[in-house]
């Protein structure tokens, strides 16, 4: 059963509107949206699913290298394990050996079910990426020779930049939702293409209406009241009124987004209300939000090919990682939750049978100080280590290069532990889009500042 | 009250004869005859066949199109007014109008239209009838004052416009819907006799500003005070409102404090007004729904939502939340440096953004000040990441790229300044190291944990060595305050939270401006600030045809300003509970950027700060809260102090069921004020008219549901 989807005509004459004012938005290189569109129709099911883990992972603490020079550099840097240090102790580490470096590092504790993963080369780690207008090294840094992402540091910038990959100049579109933009004409559905099961995020946000949002549990639709009559009726009249011409922006905006839902609901009601989903069973016990968010994914993709969708992109995220103080207890129930919920959807989607057309990764605002902040936490930084895990991913590797350990050292753009990343942004979401099917002529259109970066495939994914 | 006694029906493509045209005085002064009354009808007919719409004033013409309306088509579409007939019958400073066409019903199934030039002569004839004489007429009506304004005693009539001519209104909601359907508005251009709605509408406008919800008695103040008195008596007030006086828990509870699971014993109940935001987001309710110092506590509720802390920290005691929002209580007309210096301060700050017990760089063991207050007292509280100008638009250097505030290196100087502050000891005692949390009283500073070596902070400031921590912050907080970017920063987020999401950077420089000199030299006076945000001319008026005037109910407003409308017995115990689903769980924001940001936009690039938050599962949520506000009656929990439970009088409602159209205009001023456009308030008419004309309680719960889930009660404008 494939319901029919509502879009207004009046969104769509928007979305052309809205298209033509990102060319002059003065982002860093334009978008390129004239770009032809040269996707071909996919037959196969993929989907692209983001993890954002709000705050700034100090990842730091997510990946430690465990060999023992590395290992005294990483303990001294961040005022080793006792006396409000906090230095995960190298016994406490889940070892790893990532194949081609051959050199031992260590998960955080709370990471089990995902070195699980790792282990059975369902899962890798991009080391080092972060926000860059174009590489550079600390020398360029330091002479500030390059361009600069703008306001580095700050958590509502490095966020934004994640998610549009645009690092300098206001933009008003995510690369999720611009994924979705090329993806979407060819999709074999018009129901939104981005489903966000944690509320509104800019990295899903496209030129084109594409993006529902779900609850992460419960019914998605509206309560009804009165005979059945009267409610036809009502939300008929509801439904018209959200389709008068509207003089005014506000009015307009507010119509569109409950037109949308309501439009939404009539499909995907059914689909997450159901509760004897196979897919239930993986997330036993899990009762956290992340868990139920990648549960309704979960579910969602079980009911692909009532959607019909070709293509999906998820958006699903934990908070709580600003972590300026007691960060060593704050980081063991975040990960303690998040490892879990990965692990389980990972294993829902292998009982589905698309574990290889899935993929998922992770994003955050920026890395941490490895240098402690008073208080048993660290401040703002900027590179990190992102997980990416699924069928099709490369496993037990690193990609991308390791942050030399020294506060101050050729990583460090100061004294505190902010490492400049070696791997951008772009590189990441278009290695990404290249497995979902992103033509190379549309990839520009994706990531406008792709060709800043050599290489646009980090390998991650067959 | 507006009571609507027809809709007229309105086609897409609408042809218009323009009838009436404004004459120079000095061309029509002979023209003056005695007449036997002051003041004559001027009626609007529309056309059911072509669309056509037709006014007149000539008693013969009125006649002859009631009278042939089922064969001709014809018909009033309510926007009928009187003019006076002479100059000598008008007051001082009249304007002369002149009808310029003329109707031919000699068959009555084939009207003809006809005026005294081409340009007016628009319909199905090629050109004049001859049997179509021109009657002209020349009327007087007053013009309106340089604000819009009509004079006591007259009403407002609006003007539309397209390319097929004029439409004269003295209805808002007509206005509205010719708005909607883009014709262009050119406001109010004349004033007739009668009594204007209009004035009401811009009493409920500032209401929907100024308080959490217009409702019928707080209208009738603003009347008998006048928009300005009313604003100056607001301000005037001392503050009513408290939050809830909590006193000290321990923030690891003790088990008589900790829920058993037992529901409602002593120690559960405990657990709810001490561990839980429970008591503070009921007391708030409560304030809001009832007590008459409302410009304070929205003004409050703003400033609660720039300098945010949240409970969804969970080592923030309520007990110290009720403080700190009490803060902005007290300040909401204080000065903004008072305010920053309390909030700064405060225990609940310090906490949430770690100032608290941040020591001096600790060098032996790599521990550097903590940054997290030092970036956000910038980005958030007090300048924001770039130059702006005094208008709130960013400042451009040569190569047209914004400039940046400040840099890592100001933070990292600006965090060694907010060192050696930690918790109060119990009673205000004075503290020698760093203390454990408590909120009961300000931070205080421990000297030895202060970093004493020179800071240096944006624009080149110097903040020398060896400066006693009490007197160092006080330096720096001028020095921060003394930025030329506070003054728009700080407007531009107060007008987006009060008025307008999208506000004009004229309107910001106006606001801006006084924050900078409230006119006795003061700078920061919010009293000033907050009236001229509500008094300024982008604020007042009855109506806003601008296209990016207005802002989305945030879903706390949304649920106070729905019951302050409807009225009923409301304990805010049920209301309290509905805030969170519908994406702002009062006084537990999920970051320090709040539950949306002001630079948030819309599909077309507006700001929508918002809109953030509205998705198609908080649509819902929206949704399913307003039907269950219009279909449940919530009993009193016997486990709150004076519950008295939470009901709408639907009697009243229902006494007007029996007429879907009186019902529907009743809700529809009461909620929107004008502001529902007539094809939305026939939708809404033709669903009740569908139901049984007996059960009226289903008819009025239908009706208001209808009305308040419309975009025209979801966005304020």
């Amino acid at each position: 059963m494939n319901a029919p989807y509502i879009i207004t005509r009046r969104r769509l004459l928007k979305s052309i509107a809205s298209a033509g004012a990102v060319s002059a938005a003065g982002t860093f290189e334009g978008l390129g949206l004239s770009a032809a569109l040269a996707q071909t129709a996919p037959t196969d099911y993929k989907a692209l699913v983001c993890v954002f883990l709000f705050g700034g992972n100090d990842a730091n603490n997510l990946i430690v290298p465990m060999e023992t020079a590395e290992y005294n550099l990483y303990s001294t840097g961040r005022g080793g394990s006792t006396n409000g240090g906090i230095a995960i102790p190298s016994d406490q580490l889940l070892g790893i050996r990532p194949k081609t470096l051959n050199k031992a590092y260590g998960l955080h504790p709370s990471m089990g079910p995902l070195k699980t993963l790792f282990d059975a080369g369902k899962m890798a780690a991009v080391t080092n990426i972060g926000t860059l207008a174009e590489p550079m090294t600390k020398a360029e840094y330091t002479a500030a020779s390059k361009l600069r992402p703008e306001q580095l540091f700050s958590h509502s910038d490095q966020q934004m930049q994640w998610q549009t990959s645009v690092s300098r100049g206001i933009e008003r579109t995510g690369w999720g939702g611009r994924l979705a933009d090329v993806v979407g004409p060819t999709n074999g559905s018009n129901f939104p293409m981005v489903t966000s099961v944690a509320g509104s995020a800019l990295y899903i946000n496209g030129n084109t209406p594409r993006v529902v949002v779900i609850p992460q549990s419960g019914t998605f639709g509206l309560s009804t009241f009165g005979s059945a009559t009267d409610t036809t009726n009502r939300v008929n009249a509801m439904k018209n009124m959200m389709n008068l011409p509207a003089g005014n922006d506000f009015v307009m905006e507010a119509d569109d987004v409950i037109a949308q839902a309501l439009g939404a609901s009539d499909l995907l009601n059914p689909i997450i209300s159901v509760n004897t989903s196979p897919v239930n069973t993986h997330f036993t016990g899990i009762n956290t939000g992340i868990g139920n968010q990648l549960r309704q994914v979960a579910k969602l993709i079980e009911a692909r090919a009532a959607i019909g969708l070709k293509r999906q992109i998820f958006f699903v995220s934990i908070g709580g990682f600003d972590t300026h103080t007691n960060q060593i207890t704050a980081h063991n129930n975040l990960y303690g939750q998040l490892a879990p919920a990965l692990k389980a959807f990972y294993d829902a989607t292998v009982a589905l049978g698309v574990a290889n057309q899935v993929t998922t990764f992770t994003m955050s605002d920026f890395g941490r100080t490895l240098k402690q902040a008073s208080g048993g936490g660290s401040d703002h930084g900027w590179g990190s280590h992102q997980l990416v895990i699924g069928g099709a991913v490369r496993g037990q590797e690193f990609y991308g290069q390791f942050p030399n350990q020294t506060l101050g050292g050729p990583s460090d753009l100061s004294t505190n532990g902010r490492w400049i990343p070696t791997t951008s942004v772009d590189q990441y979401g278009a290695t990404l889009a290249k497995w979902f099917g992103v033509s190379a002529s549309d990839m520009s259109t994706v990531f406008p500042n792709i060709r800043r970066f050599s290489n646009t495939d980090l390998g991650f994914l067959a | 009250m507006k009571m609507s006694t027809r809709q007229p029906r309105l086609r897409s493509r609408i042809a218009f004869v323009a009838p009436f045209a404004v004459l120079l005085a000095s061309a029509i002064a002979s023209n003056v005859i005695a007449q036997t009354t002051p003041t004559i009808d001027s009626v609007e007919y529309v056309n059911s066949r072509t669309g056509q719409y037709y006014r007149t004033d000539i008693v013969a013409e009125i006649t002859a199109l009631d009278r042939n309306a089922a064969a001709s088509g014809w018909a009033r579409t309510g926007q009928s007014f009187k003019v006076w007939r002479t100059r000598a019958d008008a007051p001082v400073g009249a304007i002369p109008v002149a009808k310029l066409s003329s109707i031919d019903l000699s068959t009555p199934s084939a009207p003809k239209i006809c005026g005294l030039n081409k340009v007016a002569k628009i319909g199905a004839e090629g050109s004049a009838p001859t049997n179509c004489p021109v009657q002209t007429s020349v009327t007087f009506v007053m013009p309106p004052d340089a604000l819009g304004d009509c004079a006591t005693g007259t009403q407002p009539v609006f003007q539309v416009r397209n390319s097929t001519g004029v439409r004269l209104a003295n209805q808002l909601d007509v206005y509205q819907d010719m708005f909607d359907r883009g014709w262009q508005t050119d406001g109010v251009t004349m004033c007739v006799p009668g009594t204007s709605t209009t004035l009401d509408a811009d009493a409920y406008r500032l209401l929907k500003q100024a308080t959490f919800g217009p409702s019928e008695a707080v209208l009738a103040e603003v009347k008998q005070l006048s928009i300005s008195g009313w604003v100056e008596a607001q301000l005037a007030m001392p503050v009513i409102s408290r939050m809830p006086a909590l006193v000290f828990y321990p923030t690891t509870a003790p088990t008589t404090c900790t829920s058993d699971g037992v529901a409602n014993s002593a120690a559960t109940l405990c657990a709810r007004d001490n561990y839980s935001h429970f008591q503070l987001q009921l007391k708030f309710t409560q304030n809001a729904l009832n007590n008459a110092d409302q410009l304070r506590q929205r003004v409050a509720f703003a400033l609660s939502q720039i300098l945010v802390t949240s409970g969804a920290d969970s080592s923030i005691m309520p007990y110290g939340m009720a403080k700190y929002q009490q803060l902005f209580l007290d300040y909401a007309f204080g000065n903004y440096r008072d305010l920053i210096r309390e909030v700064t301060l405060s225990p609940v700050m310090g906490d949430y953004l770690n100032m608290a017990n941040s020591n001096k760089p600790d060098l032996a063991r790599g521990i550097a000040a903590n940054e997290n207050y030092a970036r956000e007292i910038m980005q958030l509280f007090m300048i924001g990441l770039y130059e702006l100008n005094l208008d709130g638009t960013q400042k451009l250097d040569a190569s047209g790229n914004p400039i940046p505030t400040y840099s890592q290196t100001t933070v990292e100087n600006l965090a060694r300044v907010f060192t050696g502050w930690t918790y109060s000891g119990v009673g205000g005692v004075a503290p020698t190291r760093n203390n454990p949390a408590y909120y009961d009283f300000p931070m205080q500073a421990v000297q030895s944990n202060h970093d004493v070596g020179t800071k240096t902070l944006f624009n080149g400031f110097v903040v020398p060595a060896n400066m006693n921590a009490n007197a160092e912050l006080d330096m720096v907080l001028n020095h921060l305050y003394s930025h030329p970017n506070v003054a728009p920063f700080i407007a531009k987020q107060l007008i987006q939270k009060l008025v307008s999401g999208n506000p004009s950077p004229a309107y910001v420089e106006r606001v801006a401006r006084v924050f900078n000199n409230n006119g006795q030299g003061v700078r920061g006076d919010l009293k000033a600030v907050v009236r001229h945000i509500l008094l300024d001319q982008e604020a007042r008026g009855p109506i806003k045809t601008e296209r990016g005037v207005g802002k989305l109910k945030e879903p706390v407003l949304l649920g106070l300003a729905a019951y302050r409308a409807l009225g009923g017995v409301n304990d805010g115990v049920w209301l309290r509970t509905q805030y969170a689903a519908m994406g702002q769980d009062l006084f537990r924001a999920p970051t320090v950027f709040n539950y949306y940001v002001p630079d948030n936009t819309i599909s077309n690039g507006k700001l929508g700060p918002e809109f953030e938050i509205l998705t198609s599962t908080t649509a819902f949520a929206r949704a399913n809260f307003l039907r269950n506000l219009t279909n449940v009656n919530y009993a009193a929990d016997a486990n709150v102090q004076g519950a008295t439970g939470t009901t709408i009088n639907w009697a009243l409602w229902q006494a007007l069921a029996g007429n879907p159209t009186a019902l529907v205009d009743k809700l529809a001023w009461v909620l929107t004020a004008g502001s529902l456009s007539t094809s939305a308030r026939q939708q809404v008419i033709n669903t009740v008219s569908a139901m049984s004309t007996t059960d009226t309680l289903a008819r009025a719960r239908t009706a208001a549901y209808l009305v308040l889930n419309s975009s025209h009660f979801q966005v304020d404008r």
